[in-house]
Parts: C-alpha cells; sequence; structure tokens
C-alpha cells in the first residue's frame, strides 16, 4: 500500500474541483467547516504548487467593480489531478477497511465535498 | 468613470515577480473582491472609511505573508530562517552580486589592488624583518663591525679576531670571514672562484648540519691549515652536477689542490646563498696575520652567551678595545655590536615602514571606496530591509546577510589581490636592493596567506558594517517619507561625500610623499658626480698567477689588455684604474703634507686609486688645473700624482696645490717604527668623485700613474672603457679583445658606470616608483569614488535639473554647480591633506636627498593635480546633467 502523494489539505482542495471549477474565494470557503485557518498568500502558495505539479489547472477572470477592475483567480482538476486523487481516496479506503475489518470496494468516484 | 489599477505600486517593485503572481496577486484580489461585495452594504461614510482603512490593513498582512513566503523558499535572510544554512547565505549574496557585474567587476578591482598592494609589500617585510634567518638559533648571532679611529667603517683584521675572541666574556666563540677571489682551472679555461675565507668557528657559530660530509673545524682554520673545502648548495648543483660522491674529490683552485670535506644544505649562506665554496683562511699566504691595522674586507660574527645582551655586549667589546689600545699604545678600531639581521637588513627597515605605511593608506582609501560601493548597493534595498524589519524580521539576520556579502567581496577581491601580489613579489625580489640572503626570503607564504585572510576580514567587517548598520538601523517610517520623494536620502548622501572627502585626503598624503620621493631622486641624478657615467663600460680583471712576478710585468700585461681593447672598434677610451666608482672596493692611505710628520695611521685619510694614462678621459673627469699624466710619468722619473679639488682645499687652502709634495706611500724597507715615506709632486687638480655614493662627497682623493706605483702592484685591475656606441653592447667585444690576449685572464664585474649608480640609487629609486605608483593608484580611486559620488547626484537630481533647465536656467550653470560641489569636496580633502602629509613627511625625511619635508612646490602641485582628477572625474556626470532634457525628466519623475 503505497502512501499518497497529496497532503490532506491537497486532498480536500481536489475534491471540491471534482465537482466544478471553482475560484479560490469559494475553494477557501469550502475548506472552512474542515477547520483549515490557512492566510490567503498559504493557500495561493499551495494552489500554485498543485498548479505547478500539474493537478490543477488556473486561470484569472475579471470584472468591474465599482470602477475597479477585479481578477478572480480559478482552477479546474486535471486528468493527472483526478489520478492522485482517486489513488489517495482509495489509500484512505484501505486504510479505514483495515480499521475496521470490513473488505475492500470496487474502484470508483467519492466525492468528499458533499459528504 | 476611468477604471483604476488594482495591484499597489508600492508593493510592485518590492515582491519578486513570480511570487506576486502565484501567491500575492490571488490572495490581494481576493481580497478586494470580498471588500467591493461588502463595500454596497456599508451605510455610512464612516463605515466605508473604515472598512478601507481595514482593507489597507489587510493588503498590508497579505503583502508580509507574502514576502514571508518568498523569502522562506528562497532561503533568504529575512529573520526567523533557522534552517538557512550560512552557504545557503552564501549563495543567495552571490546570485545577488553576479546580478550587478559594473558592480562586480569594478568592487573586486578596487579589492584586489588594494589588498595585492598590502600582501606584496608584506611579503616583503615579512621576508626582511620577521623570517629567521637560515642559522641555528639565529637570534643570538651578532656581528662585530669595526670602525677606525677617524670614525670609518674598516673591515676586521686577523689581530682583531684574535684579540676579542681571546678576550671577551658575552660571546661563545667568534670567527671572521671574508671574500677571496680564486681561479679554477677547467677544461672551458679559467673560471673565477669566489670563495668565503673563514677564521675560528664559524660552522659552529652558524650552527646548521651540512647536507653531506662535515664542516671545516675552527682548529681547521688556522695559520697554515690544510687546503679544504665546503661547497655551497649552488657550486655544488652548478660545477658537481649535485653529486653525492663529491666528498673526498679535489680541484685545483688557484694552483692549489683542495680536499671537498663537505657540502652545505640549500639556502645556507654566510654571507649570500650565492657563497660558492668555504675553506679555511690559515691555508692562504700572504694574509697579515700580525699587522692589526691591515685588512682585507673581512667581518667578524659572533654568538652572545645565554644571559647576554646587545648592551652587556658592547659594553664588553668597549672594555676589550680600550684594553688593546692601552696594551698596544695607539688607538684602535672601535666595535659596533649589531644583531646578524640588522646587519643583513641594514637601512631597509625605513623604507619598508614607509612602504607598509604608504600600502596601508592606499587600503584605506580602497575601503573607503568599498564602503562607498556598498552603501550605493545598499541604497537600492534600503527600502526592502526597512519594510522586512518592519514586518518582523531580526536586525541580526539582515546584517549578517549584507556581512556575507562584503566577505564574499572582499574575499574574491584578496583572492585576485593574492594573484596580483604573486606577480609584484617576483618584480619586487628583482627590483629591490636587498642582501641575497634576505631576498630568498621574500616570497607569498603562509604567513602572507594569513596576513591577507586577516585583512579581507578586517576589510569586509569594517567598511562592510558601515552599510549594514544604515540599512538596519533605518527607521521604515523615514525610509517610506524618503521613498515617496523620491531618490537618495540627503543623509546617505551627506555620508558618501564625507567618505568622498576622506579618500581625496589620504590620496593626498601619498601623492605628495611620492613628489617629495621622486623630486629627491631627480635631484640625486643630478647630483655633479665628478664624471660622465654615460657609455663607458667597465670590467675587473684578474691576470692568471704567476704571470706578473715583478711590478714591471704587472704594469705591461695591463699596458698590452688596454692596447688590445683599443683596438676593438667602437672604443673610444681604454684605461685601467684600481677603483671604479660606487663599485664596492676601495683603498685607503694616511696622507701628510710636506712639512708635516709622516705615520702610517694618523693624518687625514686619502682614496688611493692607480690609473693608467686614458683614465681621466675615459670617465670624461675635467681637469680643474695643471696637467694630466704624461707617458713619461713612468718609474725612474719624480714620483707625481693628480689630487681632488677637496684634498687641495684642505692640505693648502688658499694655496696653489700645483707643485707641492706629498706623502702616502712608503719606500722599501719602511717598518712600522721607521717609515721611510716617498713623496710626490702634484700635477693637477680634478674635481671630487663620488666613489662611496651619490649622497656624499666622498674621501680626498689622489691619483697616481700606473707607470709609477709603488704601493699595491699586483693588485687585480679594473678596466674602464668609453665607447662611441653602447656601452653594454661593447661587453662581448671586450671579452674577446681580453681572450685574445690570453685566455687565462678572467673578466668579472662587467657592468657600466650608470648601472652602479642604479644599484647606488636602488633604495631611492625603488621607494620613490613605489610611492609614485601607490599615489597614482590612490588618486585613481579617489577619481573613482568622486566619479561615483557626483554620478548619483546627478541620477538622483535629474527632475530637478529638469525643472531649473524649464524655468530657464543654462546648461553651462548646472555643469558649474557640480563642478563647483566637486572642488569644494575636493578642497575639503585638501586641507586635512596637506595638514596629514606635512605631519607625515617629515618620517619620509631622512630619505630625502636635498628636499625639504615641507616642499612648497610638491604640496602645490599634488593638491593641483588631486584637484584636476577629482574635476576630470565629475566631468562626465557634469555633462550629463547639463544635456538633461526637460522634458524627459519631467515626464519620468512623474
Amino acid at each position: 500500500m503505497r502512501i499518497p502523494e497529496l497532503s490532506h489539505l491537497q486532498f480536500l482542495v481536489l475534491a471540491q474541483l471534482m465537482a466544478a471549477d471553482r475560484t479560490g474565494r469559494q475553494i477557501r470557503a469550502g475548506l472552512k467547516p474542515y477547520r483549515v485557518r490557512q492566510s490567503g498568500p498559504a493557500f495561493y502558495q499551495m494552489m500554485a504548487r498543485l498548479e505547478k505539479a500539474g493537478l490543477v489547472s488556473g486561470w484569472y477572470t475579471q470584472e468591474v467593480i465599482e470602477a475597479q477592475i477585479i481578477k478572480e483567480r480559478n482552477y479546474r482538476v486535471t486528468a493527472e489531478g483526478r489520478r492522485a486523487w482517486r489513488e489517495s481516496l482509495r489509500f484512505y479506503e484501505r486504510a479505514m477497511q483495515a480499521a475496521e475489518g470490513t473488505p475492500e470496494p470496487q474502484d470508483g468516484e467519492g466525492d468528499l465535498a458533499h459528504a | 468613470m476611468r477604471e483604476r489599477q488594482a495591484a499597489p505600486k508600492w508593493l510592485d517593485r518590492r515582491i519578486d515577480p513570480s511570487v506576486r503572481d502565484e501567491v500575492f496577486e490571488p490572495a490581494y484580489h481576493e481580497l478586494l473582491a470580498d471588500h467591493l461585495a461588502r463595500q454596497r452594504s456599508r451605510r455610512t461614510r464612516a463605515a466605508r472609511i473604515a472598512a478601507e482603512f481595514l482593507l489597507w490593513l489587510r493588503i498590508r498582512v497579505v503583502a508580509a505573508q507574502s514576502l514571508r513566503l518568498q523569502s522562506l523558499r528562497d532561503g533568504s535572510a529575512y529573520g526567523g530562517t533557522g534552517m538557512t544554512s550560512y552557504w545557503q547565505e552564501v549563495r543567495i549574496a552571490w546570485r545577488g552580486l553576479v546580478r550587478r557585474p559594473v558592480f562586480l567587476v569594478m568592487a573586486v578591482l578596487t579589492l584586489a589592488l588594494g589588498v595585492g598592494a598590502n600582501a606584496a609589500i608584506f611579503s616583503v617585510v615579512n621576508g626582511v624583518l620577521l623570517e629567521p634567518l637560515p642559522f641555528g638559533s639565529p637570534d643570538a648571532l651578532v656581528t662585530l663591525d669595526a670602525r677606525s679611529t677617524q670614525g670609518f667603517p674598516v673591515s676586521v683584521s686577523i689581530p682583531n679576531q684574535r684579540d676579542w675572541h681571546e678576550r671577551n666574556t658575552v660571546f661563545e666563540g667568534l670567527a671572521m670571514s671574508s671574500g677571496y677571489r680564486m681561479t679554477r682551472q677547467s677544461a672551458d679555461g679559467a673560471e673565477i672562484v669566489e670563495p668565503e675565507i673563514i677564521l675560528g668557528p664559524f660552522f659552529e657559530l652558524l650552527d646548521v648540519a651540512p647536507l653531506l660530509g662535515r664542516w671545516i673545524g675552527a682548529e681547521e682554520t688556522v695559520r697554515g691549515a690544510a687546503p679544504r673545502a665546503v661547497l655551497g648548495y649552488g657550486y655544488w648543483q652548478s660545477a658537481f652536477g649535485g653529486r653525492a660522491d663529491v666528498i673526498g674529490e679535489t680541484m685545483a683552485l688557484s694552483g692549489t689542490v683542495v680536499e671537498i670535506v663537505g657540502v652545505m644544505p640549500r639556502g645556507f649562506g654566510m654571507p649570500s646563498p650565492q657563497v660558492a665554496l668555504y675553506m679555511p683562511m690559515g691555508m692562504i699566504d700572504g694574509l697579515p696575520w700580525d699587522d692589526r691595522v691591515s685588512s682585507f674586507g673581512a667581518r667578524a660574527i659572533a654568538r652572545l652567551r645565554s644571559g647576554a645582551s646587545l648592551a652587556s655586549a658592547q659594553r664588553d667589546m668597549d672594555r676589550v678595545t680600550q684594553q688593546v689600545e692601552a696594551e698596544d699604545g695607539r688607538p684602535g678600531a672601535h666595535v659596533e655590536v649589531r644583531t646578524l639581521r640588522a646587519h643583513f637588513t641594514g637601512d631597509a627597515r625605513g623604507p619598508l615602514f614607509v612602504l607598509m605605511g604608504a600600502v596601508g593608506f592606499v587600503l584605506l582609501i580602497v575601503g573607503v571606496n568599498m564602503a562607498n560601493l556598498l552603501l550605493v548597493r545598499g541604497e537600492g534595498r534600503r527600502r526592502e530591509m526597512a519594510m522586512r524589519l518592519a514586518l518582523g524580521a531580526g536586525r541580526g539576520a539582515v546584517a549578517r546577510q549584507l556581512l556575507t556579502e562584503s566577505l564574499l567581496l572582499t574575499s574574491l577581491g584578496g583572492l585576485f589581490g593574492l594573484v596580483m601580489a604573486y606577480a609584484v613579489v617576483a618584480g619586487l625580489r628583482a627590483g629591490l636592493p636587498l642582501e641575497p640572503i634576505v631576498t630568498e626570503r621574500v616570497s607569498i607564504d603562509g604567513t602572507v596567506l594569513g596576513f591577507t585572510s586577516v585583512l579581507v576580514i578586517a576589510i569586509a567587517l569594517l567598511f562592510g558594517l558601515l552599510p549594514a548598520f544604515r540599512v538596519t538601523s533605518a527607521s521604515p517610517v523615514r525610509e517610506l517619507r524618503e521613498d515617496s520623494r523620491g531618490g537618495e536620502s540627503r543623509s546617505s548622501h551627506r555620508v558618501r561625500s564625507i567618505l568622498v572627502t576622506a579618500e581625496l585626503a589620504l590620496a593626498l598624503v601619498l601623492l605628495i610623499g611620492a613628489g617629495l620621493m621622486l623630486q629627491s631622486l631627480g635631484r640625486l641624478y643630478g647630483v655633479e658626480t665628478g664624471y660622465t657615467p654615460e657609455d663607458v663600460l667597465t670590467a675587473r680583471v684578474s691576470l692568471p698567477r704567476g704571470s706578473a712576478q715583478d711590478r714591471e710585468q704587472w704594469i705591461a700585461a695591463y699596458e698590452q689588455l688596454i692596447e688590445r681593447v683599443r683596438a676593438e672598434p667602437g672604443a673610444a677610451n681604454v684605461a685601467a684604474t684600481l677603483l671604479v666608482p660606487l663599485a664596492p672596493r676601495s683603498w685607503e692611505l694616511s696622507v701628510a703634507p710636506e712639512g708635516r710628520p709622516y705615520s702610517r695611521t694618523g693624518g687625514a685619510s686619502v682614496l688611493y686609486n692607480i690609473v693608467s694614462l686614458d683614465y681621466f678621459d675615459a670617465l670624461g673627469v675635467p681637469l680643474v688645473r695643471g696637467r694630466w699624466f704624461e707617458p713619461t710619468d713612468r718609474n725612474g722619473t719624480p714620483p707625481v700624482a693628480i689630487i681632488d679639488e677637496t684634498m687641495a682645499a684642505r692640505l693648502w687652502p688658499n694655496e696653489d696645490p700645483l707643485g707641492k709634495r706629498i706623502a702616502f706611500e712608503e719606500a722599501d724597507g719602511s717598518t712600522d717604527a721607521s717609515p721611510i715615506p716617498v713623496f710626490r709632486t702634484v700635477v693637477g687638480v680634478v674635481p671630487n668623485i663620488r666613489h662611496y655614493d651619490v649622497r656624499t662627497p666622498s674621501r680626498i682623493q689622489v691619483y697616481v700613474p700606473l707607470q709609477q706605483t709603488l704601493e699595491r702592484w699586483g693588485t687585480s685591475l679594473s678596466l674602464a672603457v668609453r665607447t662611441t656606441s653602447s656601452a653594454p653592447g661593447f661587453a662581448p667585444q671586450l671579452r674577446a679583445a681580453v681572450r685574445a690576449v690570453s685566455p687565462d685572464i678572467a673578466l668579472t664585474d662587467v657592468r657600466t658606470l650608470q648601472d652602479y649608480r642604479a644599484t647606488d640609487l636602488g633604495r631611492d629609486r625603488a621607494l620613490g616608483v613605489l610611492l609614485a605608483g601607490f599615489g597614482g593608484l590612490a588618486a585613481g580611486l579617489a577619481a573613482i569614488g568622486v566619479f561615483g559620488v557626483m554620478s548619483l547626484l546627478v541620477s538622483t537630481r535629474t527632475r530637478e535639473m529638469g525643472v531649473r533647465l524649464a524655468l530657464g536656467a543654462r546648461p553651462g550653470e548646472l555643469l558649474g554647480a557640480i563642478l563647483s560641489r566637486t572642488l569644494l569636496l575636493a578642497g575639503l580633502g585638501i586641507l586635512p591633506g596637506v595638514a596629514a602629509a606635512a605631519a607625515l613627511s617629515r618620517l619620509l625625511g631622512v630619505f630625502l636627498f636635498e628636499v625639504a619635508p615641507l616642499q612648497p612646490g610638491v604640496y602645490g602641485a599634488a593638491a593641483a593635480l588631486l584637484l584636476a582628477v577629482a574635476l576630470l572625474a565629475a566631468l562626465l556626470p557634469a555633462v550629463r546633467a547639463a544635456r538633461v532634457d526637460p522634458m524627459t525628466s519631467l515626464r519620468q519623475g512623474a
């Protein structure tokens, strides 16, 4: 059983993106219920690392609010990101089964964001 | 409504672009969007203003967090980066340095010049004053220098050595040695070998084990000693190919079969490592064993007993001298006890300290320049550093990073400096007038490397600390205020101006020192030496042993040589002479005019020279009165002499010396008790020739014709040839001509008179040339400093210049303003510079010849030169200021 390449936090982020593309602000809001307290720069640094690793792709969208140009960073999970996320999920499930003594499930997608 | 650009300007320049895009910008926009989304719901103006203030605070926090993340990623010294290793800091410092290549090259070059000059001069100081001499316990070795009753240095006689050795109570032993010349016949013809002949416990005192075989012990050196030799390392290598089986072999030296008993190791040598071999004095025939006043160039060495000091040794030798004088009934030689090191280093100590001081000044200027460069560099990063400090980075961490940079820079400079020093030391070894035994110890060794390392660290700490202190002690509030005004802060400019002023003052001190030394050197070269040294080649001739059995044969041999050399094309005048001006050989006799009592030791000491007819023409000596020697002045005719003006004035003030008679030689059958003086008639008067050195007039001089020689016949003479073209180029012809007369005649010391003069002025020339070099270097470095300050002044005030031009100022006025500011800086530097030079030039006074340490001309010229250099350095920035385009500068500044 290989240890997954994703950290818990990255796993949570990718889980949100498995459902739909989201902006940075939305992802951070989605992390709140898990009591993740991370500063903006630290969060975006993590996202930059995920981008660099090819697990997510990011782009800016732009709108004008009260004569101010507002850009927002949007993120989408890549195929590589999906694979990494599934691998991590399998690891957690097996770990849980090992702890509870139940047989291993079939491969499949889960959505922790809605769990 | 116009859309506003969101990203705040003050952060743009401070955060690395990649971090800004990846980390700061999305976070910042998120903050902004959030703020705007809520702003609509805020009803009151107060709530909106409060929210905006909160937003501003949040942006600050986000920026701080971004910077912190960046520093964590880079590992840079941003405080609290405990995992940062020192090597990472060095890597970061290096990255920062190569980003500004012009700064890097300038700083490293400046440092290399300063460190190189210091390392080179220190290697000489180390070799001359610090490295131990190549003998066992060298600090206890002393020399005993004798002075005549008239106070002139004289060599030690054999009875002197005996007296001192037997009667002293302070030395473990006392030996004497002297240079000697012998001819070694080999398949290639005659070779002149110069052994050191020794008497007493010579090797025992020096205490160095032989490489092969054994020493010659004290008991083997006494009168009638067996002919044995210990080879010097160099001669063993060159003449015997370094063969180990050389011990027990024999060689023929001037007709004597000499057995080789030992070989000394490399580096050993007394008085020089170039001594070919050491032989017992007792094997040489005809030495004055029992005559206290007859000496032949020997020197005495001794080893102090434990507990004896130089002062107690001096007292003891004074006591011995008095004892001998009382027994002898006439004044004897006075003895001066000096350490062996002092004997070898002679008067090198003073000039070396002057040079060390000079390179110290150069180093100070380099340091100031470095501080200046680092300050400029610090300017660009000061606000960044201030912000980091405001965000909680430790001052220590920031200072450490700056010091690492400064240390890296100085280390690079030190490395290049050492390479430069290595090249310079080779030149110094060849060019400095030092004893060979001392020159051998001048090199870039561990001590010099250690000294250089200390120097490098000291510069890095001393001059790197100032910018580090300025940067880390800056108040963030003030920094931001100054930032808003743009350009360099006023206080920083003041510091840089003070530094440049100090640089100019230091450079002026060196320039004045160099000026004084060069003027002194000019005076020395202009000294009326009494002869014309240009185009004269000289060579010492050694006739084969047994070829001149009597005076007539001896005279005929030299006349034949003169005739043969004169036949060579290019030889204008050829003469034989006992003494060559400034060559290390002299012969003195006691002189008495007719009518006053004659004694061998009393009376005035006269420099005695044997010359052939053409001597005065060959050396270009003018006749003041009377006549030259003539072919009729031969044996059998009344003895004649030519004297110099000083002697004429001394012996017969206000009288005509021509026709007067003097005695300084003795007829055959003379004894100490009843000398039979020979009177010579003065037939001519010539100017005083500077024989010992260029600086001081020689003793009174007398010349006797070769054909009428009474004293000293049989000695080897020198040939002096005045050539019609290059004198050094005549050397092969001279050798060929002499070989044509007899292949057994050996020629040594083939040198021009100018060469002898160059050797004599070696110390002054070296000091003058090196000081001039350091002065030039200092002026150049100061010019760089002025250029830097003025360039920065112009570039930071471009907008102001633009405004002035727009308001009607003429370009010439701006040019004038920059130049007058430079003049002010230079003027402020010149005042303390002149004062310091006036104080320090007194130390230089002892080396100056006919030049006062406070020569106003030199001070004026040096100040004018420095002023010109400073103005020249400021000219480029000034012209740039005058060419500012008002429109462009105003737009840039907007």
